[in-house]
C-alpha cells in the first residue's frame, strides 16, 4: 500500500508540474524584415528595435506571452509563416485585400501611408510626374504596387530600401516610394543622404499595418487583438510611438 | 599531338555544365531526359493549371531578355580582360604580370556575390551609368579573372616550338603572339569558354540582387505579389535549366567539331 | 687560305651556358664563314643543340660573345629581330604552323616580317614548294604531312626568308628511316647551291659529303674541329675516336 501511496503522490506531483508547464507565458516566435527604420531595424549591439518590436513586446506583456523576433528577409517573410517557420510577423505589413485572401491579420496597431522621395532638384511631386524614369521600392511591398499603377513609369523592386536610396544617391533612378516613417529616417536623418533629397508631397495612401498569422490560427489572432486592446486603452503606445517616430 | 591532352584537361575544369558528348552515353541520354522532360512539364503545367503557371511564364519573358543581355556583354567583356590577365600571367614584365596576377589572386578570393555587389555600389559612386551596365561590368570584373587562368592555361598548351619557330622567321614576341599562338590557343580555349558562358548564365542570376530585372527578379517578383513561391520557383528552375541544357549542347557540338578538325 | 677572305658570318667566343651548375657550354668558341658548312657532331648532351640555338639567341648564354652577320647579340641596340629574320632555322620536331596551309606558312613572315606584298610572297612561296618537291601539298594543312613532307616544307619555310644562314638542329631525328632521305637530299641541294650551314646530326654520310668542317663536341666543349677527312679517318682525341667507334 505504501508503495502505491508513493506511487500516486508521485504522479500527482508530475501532473502538477506539468499543468503549471502550459500555465507558463507561451512563447511566439515572430519574423521581422529589420531592414526598415525606424520601425523595425538591427541596432549597434545586433539587437533588433524599432517601433513594431517595442509595440509587440508592450502587446506580449498585457497578453502574458513571450516574443523572440527572427530576423527575416522581406521576399519570402509571408512563405516562411504558411509554412510555419515561425508564429507570426511584424515588419511594416501593410493590411491588404490581397494579403488577406491568404493570411489572416491582427486588427490595426497603427496607421501609415507611402511617400515619394526624390533627389532634391526633381520637381515633379507625384510619381505620375516621373514619367520616363525608374522609381525604385522594395520587391511586393504596397510602395511597388503603387509605383506600378503608372504608366510610364518603370518599377524598380529592391530587396532592401535602402539600396534604392543607394542606387538613387547614385543616379541610377529617380525616385523611390516607401512608408512614411521610413522615409523620414533616410531623406531627412541620414547625413549622407540629407543634402541630396526630399521628400515631396503627402502619403497618398491611407494604410494601416497589422499582425500577420498563418490563416486559420484564430486562437492567436484573438491573443494578439487582446494585447493590442489592453496596450491602446492604456495609452501604453504613445510613449513608443515618440521614441521611434518623431 | 601531345597538346590535345592538355586541351581536354583544361575544357575539363570549371562548373558551368556537364556538357553532353556522344562519347559519354549515360549523360548524352540524361541531356535528353532533363531537356524534354523540363519542356514537358512546364508546357503540362501550364496548360492544366494555367493560374497561376501560365500566368508566371507570361510575367518573365524579358526577364529572360535581361538574363541573356546580362550574360552575353558579361562574357564577352570579360573574354577580352581574360585575354589581357591572361597575357599578363606569362608575360616576363613584372609590372604586368604583377598586376594580372594581383587582380587574379584579389577576384579568385572574394566570394562573387559580395564583389558584385561592391562593384555596383563603388561604381555607382564614381560615374553615372545605367543599372543593366553596372550589372555587366560587376560581373565582367568577377568573371574575367577566371577567363585570365583558362587564356593563360590555353596560350601555355601550345607548344614551345610554335613561339621558337616564329621568333626564328624574325618575328618579334608581339607578332608571333597575334599570327601564331593566340589563333592556336583560342582553339584550345573555345570549350573552356563555352563552359564559363553557361556558369555565368547561372549566376547572372546574383544580378537580381542589384535589382536587375532578370530573370530570377522577375520571378520574385510575382512570387512575393501573388504568394506563389512554390509555383513560381518551380518555373523559374525549369527556364533556368531549359536555357543551360540547350547551350550545353550547344556547346558539346561545337567541341566535338573542334575534336574532328584535330 | 681561301677562307680568309671570305666574310666571318658567325663569330662565337667563349660561349658560357649554364643550366643551374650544370656547365652546358664551357668557353665554346666557333667561327663560321660566308658559304661554309659546318656539322656539328657529339653525344647527346654534349651541349650541340645549345650551341646552335644560341646563334639566334633562342637560347640565352651566361658569358662570352655571339656576332652574327654582323651584329652582336648582346648589345641592347642590336634589334634582334634583325638578326633572326637573315638566320633560317630548322627544328627537329619541325614547328610548322598546324592552324595554316602550307602555303601560309610559308608567306606568313614574308608578309608580316619582310613586309612583302601578298602576290610576291606567294610567288616565292611556290617556287620554294616547288623545289622541295611539294607543289601538290600547298593547299593541305600540316596535320596532313608525313613527317618528311613537314620537314621538308619547314625547310622551304626558313628559306622564303633569303637567309643568310641555315642552321638545322637534328632535322632528321624525328623521322622515320624511310624519310631520311628525302630531307637530306633536300639540304644537300642547298649545300650545292652554296648556302652557309650548320648542322647538328647524327648522319655520318651526311656529314662526311657535305661538311667543309666537322665539329665534334664533347661535355659542353669543342674538343675536335677539321675535315671530314681528317676526322673520321684519324681523329686526335680519344673522345673522339671512342665516339666514332661507337657509332661506325
Amino acid at each position: 500500500m505504501k508503495m502505491l501511496k508513493m506511487l500516486a503522490a508521485v504522479l500527482t506531483v508530475t501532473v502538477l508540474t506539468a499543468g503549471a508547464a502550459f500555465a507558463a507565458p507561451k512563447k511566439i516566435v515572430v519574423a521581422t524584415d529589420a531592414t526598415w527604420p525606424p520601425m523595425e531595424m538591427v541596432d549597434k549591439d545586433k539587437k533588433i528595435v524599432g517601433f513594431d518590436i517595442d509595440f509587440l513586446n508592450a502587446v506580449a506583456k498585457e497578453a502574458g506571452f513571450t516574443v523572440e523576433f527572427k530576423n527575416t528577409a522581406w521576399d519570402g517573410i509571408f512563405a516562411g509563416v504558411e509554412a510555419g517557420q515561425y508564429d507570426a510577423i511584424i515588419s511594416s505589413v501593410t493590411i491588404t485585400d490581397e494579403r488577406l485572401k491568404k493570411y489572416d491579420f491582427s486588427m490595426p496597431y497603427i496607421d501609415a501611408g507611402q511617400i515619394l522621395i526624390v533627389p532634391k532638384a526633381e520637381k515633379g511631386l507625384k510619381i505620375a510626374d516621373l514619367k520616363g524614369k525608374k522609381v525604385g521600392a522594395q520587391i511586393g511591398t504596397t510602395g511597388a504596387m503603387e509605383v506600378k499603377k503608372n504608366a510610364g513609369v518603370e518599377l524598380k523592386t529592391y530587396d532592401e530600401v535602402g539600396l534604392a536610396f543607394e542606387d538613387m544617391a547614385a543616379g541610377r533612378i529617380g525616385g523611390v516610394v516607401c512608408d512614411e516613417p521610413t522615409a523620414i529616417i533616410y531623406a531627412l536623418k541620414k547625413d549622407e543622404y540629407k543634402s541630396k533629397f526630399k521628400i515631396v508631397g503627402k502619403p497618398f495612401t491611407k494604410e494601416a499595418y497589422g499582425i500577420v498569422v498563418k490563416k486559420g490560427n484564430k486562437e492567436l489572432v484573438d491573443l494578439l487583438n487582446k494585447g493590442i486592446k489592453a496596450v491602446k486603452a492604456k495609452k501604453a503606445d504613445v510613449a513608443i510611438k515618440k521614441q521611434w517616430l518623431k | 599531338m601531345a597538346h590535345i591532352d592538355k586541351t581536354k584537361s583544361i575544357a575539363d575544369v570549371g562548373d558551368g555544365a556537364a556538357i553532353p558528348i556522344k562519347s559519354d552515353r549515360g549523360l548524352f541520354t540524361a541531356w535528353r531526359i532533363a531537356f524534354v522532360g523540363a519542356i514537358g512539364t512546364l508546357a503540362f503545367l501550364s496548360f492544366y493549371k494555367p493560374d497561376p503557371y501560365l500566368n508566371i511564364i507570361k510575367f518573365v519573358p524579358d526577364g529572360i531578355v535581361v538574363t541573356f543581355k546580362v550574360t552575353v556583354g558579361a562574357i564577352l567583356l570579360a573574354s577580352i580582360i581574360g585575354l589581357i590577365t591572361g597575357l599578363g600571367r606569362i608575360s616576363s614584365n613584372r609590372l604586368f604580370n604583377g598586376a594580372a596576377s594581383l587582380y587574379v589572386e584579389v577576384i579568385r578570393g572574394i566570394p562573387l556575390l559580395v564583389q558584385i555587389f561592391y562593384i555596383y555600389y563603388a561604381l555607382g559612386r564614381i560615374v553615372k551609368i545605367p543599372d543593366l551596365l553596372s550589372a555587366i561590368i560587376a560581373m565582367a570584373v568577377c568573371y574575367g579573372a577566371y577567363m585570365g587562368e583558362v587564356f593563360r592555361a590555353g596560350i601555355q598548351s601550345i607548344p614551345k616550338g610554335q613561339m621558337e619557330a616564329a621568333m626564328s622567321l624574325g618575328m618579334t614576341r608581339g607578332q608571333a603572339m597575334r599570327h601564331v599562338i593566340l589563333p592556336q590557343a583560342f582553339k584550345v580555349v573555345l570549350p573552356p569558354v563555352g563552359n564559363e558562358f553557361i556558369a555565368l548564365l547561372k549566376d547572372s542570376s546574383l544580378v537580381s540582387i542589384l535589382a536587375v530585372a532578370d530573370l530570377l527578379r522577375r520571378g520574385r517578383e510575382f512570387a512575393s505579389e501573388s504568394f506563389t513561391y512554390f509555383e513560381t520557383y518551380t518555373v523559374i528552375a525549369l527556364i533556368y535549366l531549359i536555357i543551360t541544357l540547350f547551350f550545353s549542347k550547344l556547346i558539346g557540338i561545337m567541341e566535338e567539331r573542334i575534336n574532328a578538325e584535330n | 687560305m681561301l677562307k680568309t677572305e671570305r666574310r666571318v658570318m658567325v663569330q662565337a667566343r667563349d660561349i658560357v651556358k649554364l643550366y643551374g651548375r650544370f656547365k652546358a657550354l664551357d668557353q665554346v668558341s666557333l667561327t663560321i664563314h660566308e658559304g661554309e658548312k659546318i656539322v656539328i657532331i657529339g653525344p647527346s648532351g654534349s651541349g650541340k643543340s645549345t650551341l646552335l640555338r644560341s646563334i639566334n639567341r633562342l637560347e640565352e648564354i651566361d658569358a662570352g660573345t655571339m656576332i652574327v652577320n654582323g651584329m652582336d647579340l648582346y648589345n641592347p641596340k642590336t634589334d634582334l629581330t634583325r638578326v633572326r629574320e637573315e638566320v633560317g632555322m630548322v627544328f627537329q620536331s619541325f614547328n610548322l604552323f598546324p592552324h595554316k596551309s602550307v602555303l601560309e606558312n610559308l608567306t606568313l613572315a614574308q608578309i608580316v616580317v619582310r613586309k612583302r606584298s601578298k602576290d610576291d610572297a606567294l610567288e616565292k612561296a611556290k617556287k620554294l614548294l616547288a623545289k622541295v618537291g611539294l607543289s601538290d601539298k600547298a593547299n593541305a594543312y600540316p596535320g596532313k604531312l608525313s613527317g618528311g613532307q613537314q620537314q621538308r616544307v619547314a625547310i622551304a619555310r626558313s628559306l622564303a626568308m633569303d637567309p643568310k644562314i641555315m642552321l638545322f638542329d637534328e632535322p632528321t631525328s624525328a623521322l622515320d628511316p624511310e624519310m631520311i632521305g628525302e630531307v637530306l637530299d633536300v639540304m644537300k641541294d642547298l649545300a650545292n647551291e652554296g648556302m652557309t650551314m650548320a648542322v647538328v646530326t647524327h648522319e655520318m654520310g651526311f656529314a662526311r659529303e657535305v661538311a667543309d668542317r666537322v665539329v665534334f663536341m664533347d661535355n659542353g666543349a669543342v674538343v675536335e674541329e677539321g675535315t671530314p677527312e681528317h676526322f673520321f679517318t684519324n681523329p686526335d682525341h680519344p673522345r673522339a675516336k671512342q665516339f666514332l667507334s661507337q657509332i661506325l
